[in-house]
């Protein structure tokens, strides 16, 4: 019976609402923390793990030296790369594909990169259009690296610390 | 040796006294890690990295060198061996380039394998490290001697084995750098096998250079069919593709050397000259077509030629010697099985009316234990690089080394060289026999009562006669030597006389395979010359290519080329004249890509398995011959596969066709004597196709030496050709003899 | 002093077959050659008089001969080692130059009691006025039918021969030395097998130094027990002491063992423009450093100088004053060993360049603190790891100088300079 009335009670003062309205009312002028997504976005560490690239040294030549060392090491061999000696006399790929299909985004790659060549940069928005797509060949690791040459040096200096 | 019992890391361990520390380390399975210590080499104690602690003895010491003694006690993992043992690894490191990842050998590295265990994550040295300027040494060899660590295993296998000392180390210190003392580089026939000994990244393997990695890989067990040796190896695989071809061990074969045409053939795999498709042709044109229709197609030809017209006995069989065992038993009884005993694989011999008769009835392990050599017209360190590497060891062991050749080869160990004219050959044999004969109180058969013995007959007949353990080498050479089976039965009857062994070296590849699989005309059956010159209607061919294999290759291209003759070609690749002559042509699967196997010169069947699938459309040369069967509707060919045919032929014996021999000294030619010789990168198909091989210094030989009065007879002088090969005059030729060696194909005026 | 190799020094043309005739020369070869003597007595001689070996290691030469397989199928070998590298020794040079034919006699001796018909005197490249005296001695004594085969109508037969090295401090080293002779590089040989067992081609082979060979002569007329009073207990004899450096009258001194090293620099006419001592290398550059106290109260033998931590090695005493800056002259032998590394082992090879260049990186002022303790580490990795003594040889000074003179070191590190030179 007494907690019947109380119940009566409690609806009838809007005790309820009132608590309600007090969260939004003090949100309402607490500074915001949602992200405008894509208007805005979160910041990134400079360890995340997105979008594959291929660096090349400041002189224009690529890095990678065919090793294949992340061929090796890629838990999903997601990997595939054919080398052949350069007419130069250097050790090449002429071919390094990676199957985003069934990469992985662990990281080891780059951990086995002894020049630094392969790296996963900061990028995250990407889709595909074909089937293929998912495919990503040494001419589009090298375009992504060459786009983001910036980015992906700035990463690796600010975490060059911590290694 | 007595038995003693030493102490390692605590644990008993039996020994013989004196025996070698690490060789007791390695039976009991106790890791010692070394870099210049190799089982086969000589020890040189440099690498420091073997040193274990004896108790007892202050310095620590190398167990590749320290002799056991009873009671011995050793530490190899104590602290004191293991401060050494770093130690050492942080010296050799220091100067070491730490480029593995665009290193060919990183992944089968020693120095990075013992690193691991031994060395440590940060290098205390901040000074320049030492460079050492590249050097081309050959087509084969690739070097980088900036990764050297001087182990001096390369220069102990070149003095040791190979037996020239090309590699060796030049000045001192810190400046000691290993490299060939000649511009021309490393040439010998062996020195593929430097890039096994070698521990680290310095020599390695040029055409392999930066392909693979060591783990992408795959490895199959195989086995070499370009002697009579059979080397056992590695064929190293990646993607359906033979990539590297290693050494195998096998101390009855071929220890664990194998010569550079067994370790570089494989490149002839990739030639674009491959057969890849069947192909018919229709009105004097190819074209590409299916396997069901290429076969049609062969079948109708034999009918129509040869079967339905009862003519088996205008049908041809030839095969190459390379051919597989199995290959050679199923041909020989499919046509057997048609009625045809038109079989034989020897192609190249002149004169087939009286062949070589000679059994192989020495081990090669034993080869290395003889007191006395003989060899006769052979250039052994080239043509059978493995059975000269065993003959130099016995001769290193004190046993004396006679050649009889036209020309003064270049042996690499002591021998004494007797240069004669092949026509001499056989009056010098009978002269020794006759010695030998009257030794033993034997009478002498009537055709050497009128032989005078030279002072080089009573010469050998000596040394035969004192030596317990002879053998006598009949080489290539005598092939086609008028009196070819009278010198192969002298051979055989000097043998017999003196207790001693022959080793018959006139055939190459798998001929001993052919033998036991009777691949030769029986009674009534035609040899190859014999088919050559008959009125033939139709040819079944295996793997030949006419202007290379045929003595007589232009009436060979001739008889095979006539208009109404079918011609039926397995051949691996595709070349003018096969194309001129066949009319269908079934691309067949070569080394490393079909399974059978091979008979060596011990009498081994060893069997291999395919290492890699056939390009495209070749096939295995046993199944198209067995569809070939049973399209012919014959009985008897329900192999599911090669190993049912291998068990099938297993116990037959070596076919020979025995015929007595009337020993004719008489029988002599009066022109100048030609040898003709394919230089050894050029004795078969693959290797001709092999283009490392093609490029070394061996692979371009092609001269046709002579002394210089023949040279004045013939009024030639050097730059001139003979037979289309230039000539060259060396005064170490018989006089009115020409040596050919040859990369060309023989059809340049051979014909005799 | 001048009692054995030295003792016709003074005398004219002191070379000469004659002078050493003169002074009884050739007696004890005669008296072989006319069966006076057999091998045993010669060993006994020998081991009564406490000759040890005067290359560097010391060991006992009667023991040493003693071990020769003399009856042993084969020929056999004996070899004179005057290939004299050692930084500051010059002992055997002047053997050569001014008594040869008691080596000849030494060596004739030698082939007698180890049964060998054969020997070879390996003289050092650079030594050619050495090398000339010794070839004219030869000359002597054959044309005076010394040598020969079936020697006075004996059936003793002994043929010498001299051999000029090519420039190689390691073929001092025994078996790099039959390497060499044998027309190989000179590089040492892993023992065992030690060369009295398989030595030159592979044969039976003795090695001795020249001066142990130019004593035995002396010793033979003399008796051994004479020539082991000239001495000390356990180091018998006098001994050829190559004094340099900075002292006023560097020179060749034979002297008895024994005596104290004050004595010994004041027979080289004391220190130069009276400077204060430093310190001593008392047996050429490969053994270990003293300071000058401790060498001030060392006396010149065997145990004596190893008691004061150092070794007696070929007897080259090396003497610095205080103007001499240790890390320079540490810098100049590491750089030396660094040369003359032969390159066959690893230790060695790869060390000696480190040590070097260490070093010379201090010397360009641009040492780290860290450089001494991996100075001692390097050393210490090489010490008893390498074929032969070279790696040794090339650590002994490193340890010696850094612990004896270390704030020298730490001094140079920390400001780019000597402590010592102005």
């Amino acid at each position: 019976m007494i907690n019947k009335l109380k119940k009566i009670i409690k609806s009838l003062s809007l005790s309820e609402l009132r608590s309600g309205m007090k969260i939004t009312g003090k949100e309402l002028f607490n500074t915001k923390i949602t992200v405008q997504y894509p208007e805005e976005k979160t910041p990134i560490s400079p360890r995340f793990r997105g979008l594959h690239a291929l660096r090349r040294y400041p002189n224009g030549e690529e890095r990678c030296i065919a090793c294949k060392l992340c061929e090796a090491v890629c838990p999903a061999n997601a990997i595939t790369i054919e080398s052949e000696m350069r007419d130069d006399g250097t050790r090449r790929t002429t071919q390094y594909d990676i199957d985003l299909f069934k990469c992985i985004f662990c990281g080891f790659c780059e951990e086995a990169c002894p020049v630094d060549a392969i790296v996963e940069t900061q990028i995250f928005e990407y889709a595909f259009e074909s089937r293929d797509g998912s495919i990503m060949t040494k001419d589009r690791l090298l375009k992504v690296g060459d786009d983001n040459e910036e980015s992906i040096s700035q990463a690796r200096s600010e975490d060059a610390k911590y290694r | 040796m007595a038995s003693i019992t030493i102490e390692i890391d605590g644990n008993i361990v039996n020994a013989k006294a004196g025996e070698r520390l690490i060789t007791i380390t390695d039976r009991e399975g106790i890791s010692v890690p070394r870099f210049c210590y190799h089982k086969k080499l000589s020890v040189s104690t440099s690498c420091r990295m073997c040193l274990v602690d004896i108790e007892g003895v202050t310095k620590p010491q190398t167990a590749c060198s320290t002799p056991v003694s009873d009671g011995m006690k050793i530490h190899t993992q104590n602290e004191k061996a293991k401060a050494s043992q770093k130690a050492v690894m942080e010296f050799l490191l220091i100067n070491h380039p730490l480029d593995c990842p665009i290193c060919d050998q990183g992944g089968e590295c020693e120095l990075q394998d013992v690193a691991v265990e031994y060395g440590s994550d940060v290098s205390r040295f901040s000074e320049g490290k030492r460079v050492v300027a590249p050097s081309d040494i050959g087509p084969l060899i690739q070097t980088d001697m900036t990764r050297c660590i001087h182990c001096t295993r390369c220069v102990r296998f070149g003095s040791e084995i190979a037996g020239i000392m090309e590699m060796g180390g030049t000045g001192r210190g810190e400046d000691l750098k290993i490299e060939p003392f000649l511009a021309e580089g490393i040439t010998s026939e062996l020195s593929g096998n430097m890039i096994d000994v070698c521990p680290v990244g310095a020599l390695t393997s040029k055409p392999f250079r930066y392909e693979l990695r060591s783990w992408q890989m795959a490895s199959a067990d195989s086995v070499a069919r370009h002697d009579l040796v059979g080397s056992n190896l590695y064929a190293q695989t990646y993607k359906g593709l033979v990539k590297r071809v290693v050494s195998g061990d096998n101390e009855l074969v071929n220890e664990t050397w194998i010569s550079d045409r067994d370790r570089f053939s494989y490149e002839g795999l990739a030639h674009e000259n491959r057969l890849l498709l069947p192909q018919i042709k229709v009105e004097g044109q190819w074209k590409e077509v299916e396997w069901n229709v290429a076969l049609d197609f062969a079948i109708k030809g034999l009918n129509k030629n040869a079967l339905n017209s009862r003519k088996a006995h205008k049908l041809g069989g030839l095969a190459s010697s390379t051919a597989t065992t199995e290959e050679f038993y199923l041909m020989q009884k499919m046509l057997r099985e048609i009625g045809c005993e038109n079989i034989d694989y020897r192609l190249n011999v002149n004169n087939l009316d009286d062949p070589i008769h000679l059994d192989s009835n020495i081990k090669l392990s034993d080869l290395e234990c003889v007191d006395n050599v003989l060899v006769i017209g052979a250039n052994l360190r080239l043509e059978q690089p493995m059975i000269n590497l065993r003959l130099r060891k016995a001769q290193l062991a004190g046993a004396s080394v006679s050649a009889l050749n036209v020309k003064a080869f270049d042996y690499n160990h002591k021998t004494n060289h007797s240069t004669v004219s092949p026509n001499e050959i056989a009056t010098i044999l009978a002269g020794a026999l006759k010695v030998i004969l009257e030794k033993n109180s034997l009478e002498a058969p009537s055709y050497i009562t009128n032989i005078n013995p030279s002072e080089l007959s009573i010469n050998l007949a000596d040394k035969l006669l004192d030596s317990e353990r002879s053998v006598i080498v009949l080489g290539e050479h005598v092939i086609n030597n008028t009196q070819a089976a009278s010198i192969a039965q002298m051979v055989a009857e000097i043998a017999k006389q003196v207790n001693g062994k022959t080793l018959n070296l006139t055939s190459s590849a798998n001929t001993l395979g052919a033998q036991y699989a009777h691949f030769l005309p029986k009674s009534k059956g035609m040899n190859t010359n014999e088919m050559l010159a008959a009125d033939m209607s139709a040819f079944l061919l295996l793997d030949i290519y006419p202007e290379y294999d045929f003595h007589h290759s232009n009436s060979a291209v001739e008889a095979l080329s006539k208009d109404d003759v079918f011609v039926v070609s397995l051949n691996s690749f595709n070349n003018e004249l096969v194309a001129q002559y066949s009319d269908v042509l079934l691309p067949m699967a070569a080394m490393y890509e079909t399974s059978g196997s091979h008979v060596n010169i011990n009498h081994d069947m060893q069997s291999f398995a395919a290492a890699v699938k056939a390009p495209e459309e070749a096939k295995p040369a046993w199944k198209i011959l067995k569809v070939i069967a049973d399209l012919l509707e014959l009985p008897g060919f329900h192999y599911e596969n090669v190993t049912q045919v291998s068990e099938e032929l297993k116990h037959q014996k070596i076919y020979e066709h025995k015929q007595d021999i009337t020993i004719d000294l008489g029988k002599k030619s009066s022109a100048i004597e030609t040898i003709w010789m394919h230089s050894a990168y050029h004795s078969d198909a693959l290797l001709r196709h092999a283009k490392s091989l093609s490029s070394s210094k061996i692979g371009q030989t092609n001269s046709a030496s002579m002394n210089t009065a023949t040279a004045k007879e013939l009024s030639l002088e050097c730059g001139n050709t003979y037979l289309g090969v230039p000539v060259v005059v060396s005064d170490t030729v018989a006089d009115r003899c020409v040596f050919v060696s040859s990369n060309q194909s023989t059809d340049m005026g051979r014909e005799s | 002093m001048n009692e054995v190799c030295f003792k016709n020094i003074d005398k004219d043309q002191c070379w000469s077959l004659e002078t050493y005739e003169a002074s009884g020369g050739y007696s004890t070869w005669r008296k072989i050659l006319k069966g006076e003597y057999t091998p045993d007595e010669i060993i006994n001689e020998l081991k009564t008089s406490g000759l040890r070996g005067r290359g560097g290691a010391g060991f006992p030469t009667g023991l040493k001969w003693s071990f020769m397989p003399r009856n042993a199928q084969g020929q056999k070998y004996v070899i004179c080692n005057s290939d004299e590298g050692e930084p500051g020794t010059c002992k055997d040079r002047d053997i050569l130059r001014f008594n040869p034919h008691s080596v000849i006699e030494g060596m004739a001796i030698g082939s007698f009691v180890m049964n060998a018909t054969i020997g070879y005197n390996y003289i050092r490249g650079e030594f050619m006025e050495p090398f000339n005296r010794f070839e004219g001695a030869l000359k002597e004594a054959y044309a005076a039918g010394l040598l020969g085969k079936n020697i006075n109508a004996s059936e003793v037969s002994f043929d010498l021969y001299s051999h000029l090295g090519a420039g190689a401090y390691i073929v001092g080293e025994e078996t790099a030395l039959l390497e060499s002779l044998e027309g190989k590089k000179g590089q040492p040989r892993f023992k065992p097998p030690f060369p009295a067992n398989v030595g030159l081609y592979g044969k039976p082979t003795t090695i001795n130094n020249t001066e142990s060979f130019a004593s035995v002569p002396e010793i033979m007329s003399k008796g051994g027990q004479w020539f082991a009073d000239l001495g000390v207990e356990n180091s018998g004899g006098t001994k050829l002491f190559s004094v340099s450096g900075h002292v006023n009258n560097p020179a060749n001194f034979e002297v008895s063992m024994g005596m104290p090293f004050s004595e010994l620099l004041e027979l080289a006419g004391g220190m130069r423009n009276g400077a204060k001592l430093k310190a001593v290398i008392p047996g050429g550059s490969s053994t270990p450093v003293l300071t000058a106290e401790v060498a001030m109260g060392m006396t010149m033998d065997y145990d004596g100088i190893e008691k004061a931590g150092s070794m007696l090695g070929a007897g080259s005493v090396i003497i610095m004053d205080e103007s001499t800056c240790m890390v320079k002259a540490l810098t100049r032998l590491a750089h030396f060993y660094y040369d003359e590394s032969c390159g066959q082992c690893t230790p060695c090879r790869e060390g000696t360049g480190w040590l070097y260049r260490v070093l010379k990186r201090i010397m360009d002022g641009k040492g780290k603190a860290e450089d001494i303790d991996l100075l001692m580490s390097v050393q210490e990795k090489i010490m008893g790891n390498t074929i032969c003594a070279l790696g040794d040889a090339a650590a002994m000074p490193v340890e010696s100088f850094l612990r004896n003179f270390r704030e020298e070191f730490e001094y140079y590190i920390e400001h780019g300079k000597s402590m010592v030179e102005k």
